[in-house]
């Protein structure tokens, strides 16, 4: 077996242009198939929300297509579906998207109704205190009634404190009690616009055709001036913060959080590089450091994983979920994990650990190639936090010289006690257990 | 924009393409055609294999999917599901922390899957020989030598236990699991987790050892092998791996479900909201002629936002995020199933409303503007998928596992063109009968109300 094979480097077809209202469109080309992911970008969403209007953005997304100039409430999606594709709407939290993978053949009737929804959508009230129904039927299937999501929801709140990021993407339901049709209209008319918004569109189309049907569609709509809107930056350190969930249906563990730069504001492209190996060298898979020391070596966890998020507008965080083993406690067992933490955060990684981690992130960088739905979202990512799009070869090869001593002093820099929030979760037995 | 409250309609709302001038005069019925390039061989040990080459991307994925699934195990419940999730926790040759090192050092990923009929490996490595040949060496190790080890199964018993308390809990899960307990009960189909608390406790390492000379055997195997290797790479990749297995044992075929009488079940839990089940005994194999009609029935009635029970309990009335039909086809029988959460005083109101929508859609069947969107919705989830080389490799495990002609992916948008709204609802009145329904709901009791009226 070869010490340390390195994955094949990939050359991709990528281009952008931006119109003169300010849209911007960037393209992967992708021959395989005569398909095309198209996705609209508004640059918009939880993170964006006023305080007592959280929720607005998704909201608004479930409101979008009940009527615009050219088509009657609910065609859009009918229309789509009968072209073959597959219309769909999600909220993120530096985001709204509309993104939609169909024969390339039809991508102008696309275009031309995501251009006619973002000129004259209707807004009725009619539909809209529907939708509303329909968002708090949402919230109480996915997250009131799914401890986990409910914890995930209270963590979120705790780490990033009041900064946009700690938002739910669904909203508070009593925010979403008070939230008005004329209120959806206004952030329609603040938001909507070419020039805060990206069309990623990756597959089986040229630029130079792309750019006929996207100019035919788009260009005749005007630019309008956005509001100042100042990144969110999430709490500055204070300190440790802590929190205990008891539900019947949790797993006795514990989540913890570091306050990390996200890709956007990282002080530069190395350490961002190395805070993106963190994950996979800390946490994923079996022989990743903690899980070969916790749940390995010293069983006190059955399971744990981590997370990051590289594409956002401010900080970001890394998270550890960590599952208990019998008779271990939330508490004891976040402590061995910090300890654990401490010990990794005053040295540099191991060549072996840094190779195996970059392996897993590089191959990962490859895979999502088999879905061109996948890459048109990994642009609209990197656009909506306001990041110009980054070829995979470049990514390839920036991780390929990621050393240990960069992953070493982001890990020293970031992975600090005053940085960290905990949520212990606990299984509370119910009356019907 | 205003504020108006009365929708205009737009120009032309009435045909199917609004006002979208990019539209006019196309012809939207036209159907894409599909062609697979799928060589298909058995080899010496008896594995059937599908392989499709795929050069643009550097990938390769390998499904392994053995007749393993817990319909095998009804003397000791649970003997498949710890089997399958005892075989990388190490092998003769390496222990589980290496398996685990090796894999993960090469980018690879595997993941595991037991369900009532089959138990799946699947393997997704970069392509270069000095990635791909350690991590199939790897899987062919770990599928077909491993060891057993009595403390590994004393962790796998207890996180299989866990597993099945979350799933339990879990309101829509807990819905199916009473679904089938009740529809087949008596039969293998009837424990849909597939163990049970005693059945785990007296497992020993031997059993699952006797298992796996069984149900592990080359001849049990189905392979689907797709990506960037050549026709001669991958027989020698099926010859590999199945000459390494245990041979000679394949699974039997499972007796006819029994007829269950209908019945109402309401499992009380705490909760914000109730999960609700209408499942329809539904005796049709996949590859059965009178399926695909089930399954336009399902697109229609409740596939997609635009779908019948979508409009009617979520556009006219708000009252659930979403609702969904499925088809499942099992080799010894299947269901035809509704699904939905919905507030908690909303559960009647909301199952009779269901009913009385699937009967008269059984009654009349679907419009041909319906069936021409279910169609068209069809093909295009097929082109998406054999797109992506992932998803091809599981829908050819599928095929294969259904036993479906050789040509299946490629005749299938020219067979649902051809059934017309009164095929659908001939096969409907023949093969769906709501006197043998099964209603489930999971959530708090509470009072009932009246649901809202409709278009408010």
């Amino acid at each position: 077996m070869a010490e340390h094979p390195s994955p094949p480097l990939m050359a991709s077809s990528k281009g952008s242009f931006t119109l003169a209202n300010g849209l911007h469109v960037c393209l992967r080309e992708d021959h395989r198939a005569p398909l095309v992911s198209v996705q609209l970008w508004y640059h918009v969403g939880s993170s964006y929300e006023p305080e007592g209007h959280t929720g607005l953005s998704h909201a608004l997304e479930h409101l979008l297509f009940e009527g615009s100039s050219k088509l009657a409430p609910g065609q859009y999606s009918t229309l789509m579906t009968r072209l073959g594709g597959d219309p769909n709407a999600f909220t993120y939290s530096d985001a709204t998207v509309f993104p939609l993978t169909l024969p390339t053949r039809h991508l102008e009737i696309a275009l031309e109704a995501m251009a006619d929804v973002m000129a004259s959508a209707t807004l009725g009230d009619t539909p809209f205190a529907r939708e509303l129904a329909v968002v708090m039927a949402e919230r109480r299937e996915a997250v009131d009634n799914n401890p986990w999501a409910l914890a995930l929801e209270h963590h979120d709140l705790l780490a990033y404190g009041n900064s946009g990021h700690g938002t739910p993407v669904i909203g508070h339901m009593s925010d979403l009690e008070s939230l008005t049709p004329a209120a959806a209209r206004t952030w329609y008319k603040t938001w909507y616009h070419p020039n805060n918004a990206t069309l990623a569109v990756a597959g089986d189309i040229s630029l130079l055709q792309l750019q006929t049907l996207v100019t035919r569609h788009f260009a005749a709509i005007p630019a309008h001036r956005l509001p100042m809107q100042p990144l969110p930056t999430g709490p500055s350190s204070q300190g440790r913060r802590f929190q205990t969930l008891r539900l019947p249906g949790l797993h006795n563990g514990a989540i913890i959080s570091f306050k990390l730069p996200s890709q956007r504001t990282a002080q530069s492209a190395r350490q961002a590089y190395a805070l993106r190996l963190l994950p996979d060298l800390l946490a994923n898979g079996y022989s990743s450091i903690l899980q070969r020391r916790l749940l390995l070596d010293e069983p006190i966890l059955q399971y744990m994983k981590a997370t990051y998020e590289p594409w956002q507008r401010g900080d970001s965080l890394l998270t550890l979920y960590a599952f208990c083993s019998p008779h271990v406690t939330p508490e004891t067992a976040a402590e061995r994990l910090m300890q654990e933490i401490e010990a990794f955060r005053q040295s540099a990684p191991a060549k072996e650990h840094l190779q195996r981690a970059k392996a897993r992130l590089l191959a990962r960088l490859i895979f999502e190639r088999d879905d061109i739905a996948e890459q048109a979202q990994t642009m609209g990512k990197q656009a909506a936090c306001g990041l110009p799009v980054i070829s995979l070869e470049e990514e390839q090869q920036a991780i390929e010289t990621v050393t240990a001593e960069q992953v070493g002093l982001a890990a020293y820099e970031f992975l600090t006690d005053s940085r960290t929030a905990f949520t212990f979760t606990h299984h509370k037995e119910s009356a019907h257990d | 924009m205003t504020d108006s409250t009365t929708l205009q309609q737009p120009a032309g709302a009435n045909n199917l393409y609004g006002g979208l001038l990019s539209a006019q005069g196309l012809d939207l019925d036209q159907f894409e055609t599909i062609h697979t390039q799928v060589q298909a061989w058995k080899t010496t040990a008896g594995t059937d294999v599908k392989f499709v080459e795929a050069r643009e991307l550097p990938i390769v994925d390998v499904i392994l999917r053995f007749k393993a699934g817990s319909t095998q195990d009804t003397l000791y419940p649970g003997l498949a599901a710890l089997t399958l999730s005892m075989l990388d926790e190490g092998s003769q040759a390496y222990t589980a922390a290496q398996q685990a090192e090796h894999l993960e050092r090469l980018g690879a990923v595997m993941e595991k899957q037991v369900r009532l009929e089959h138990a799946t490996l699947r393997l997704r490595s970069l392509s270069p020989p000095s990635l791909l040949d350690p991590a199939l060496a790897l899987l062919t190790d770990l599928v077909a030598h491993p060891v057993f080890h009595p403390m590994a199964l004393t962790k796998i018993k207890r996180q299989l236990l866990q597993n099945h308390a979350s799933r339990e809990r879990l309101p829509i899960l807990r819905a199916r699991s009473e679904v089938f307990r009740h529809l087949f009960n008596g039969h293998p189909y009837g424990n849909p987790l597939g163990s049970t608390a005693q059945g785990i406790e007296a497992i020993t390492p031997e059993d699952l050892r006797a298992f796996h000379q069984r149900a592990y055997s080359a001849s049990n195997l189905e392979m689907v092998v797709v990506g960037d290797l050549s026709l001669a790479q991958a027989q020698a990749i099926s010859q590999q791996i199945s000459q390494a297995l245990p041979q000679g044992w394949s699974a039997t075929e499972l007796p006819a479900a029994p007829a269950a009488p209908s019945a109402t079940i309401a499992v009380e839990q705490a909760g914000a909201s109730s999960a609700v089940l209408l499942a329809l005994p539904m005796n049709v194999p996949a590859n059965d002629p009178e399926f695909l009609a089930l399954t336009l029935a399902s697109a229609v009635l409740g596939e997609g936002l635009e779908s019948r029970l979508m409009v009617e309990l979520r556009q006219r009335r708000g009252l659930t995020y979403g609702v969904y039909t499925h088809v499942l086809p099992l080799s010894a029988g299947g269901l035809f199933t509704v699904e939905w959460e919905v507030a908690p005083q909303h559960v009647q109101g909301t199952q009779a409303l269901v009913e009385t929508l699937l009967q008269a859609f059984i009654d009349e069947g679907p419009t041909q503007r319906e069936l021409q969107l279910a169609r068209k919705q069809l093909e295009g989830q097929l082109l998406r998928g054999i797109a992506q080389n992932r998803q091809l490799a599981t829908l050819l495990t599928e095929v294969t596992h259904q036993r479906q002609p050789a040509d299946h992916l490629d005749t299938y948008s020219a067979r649902i063109a051809e059934l017309t709204p009164a095929d659908v609802r001939a096969v409907m009145q023949r093969r769906l009968a709501l006197s043998r329904k099964v209603l489930v709901s999971v959530g708090p009791g509470v009072q009932q109300q009246p649901l809202p009226a409709p278009d408010q």
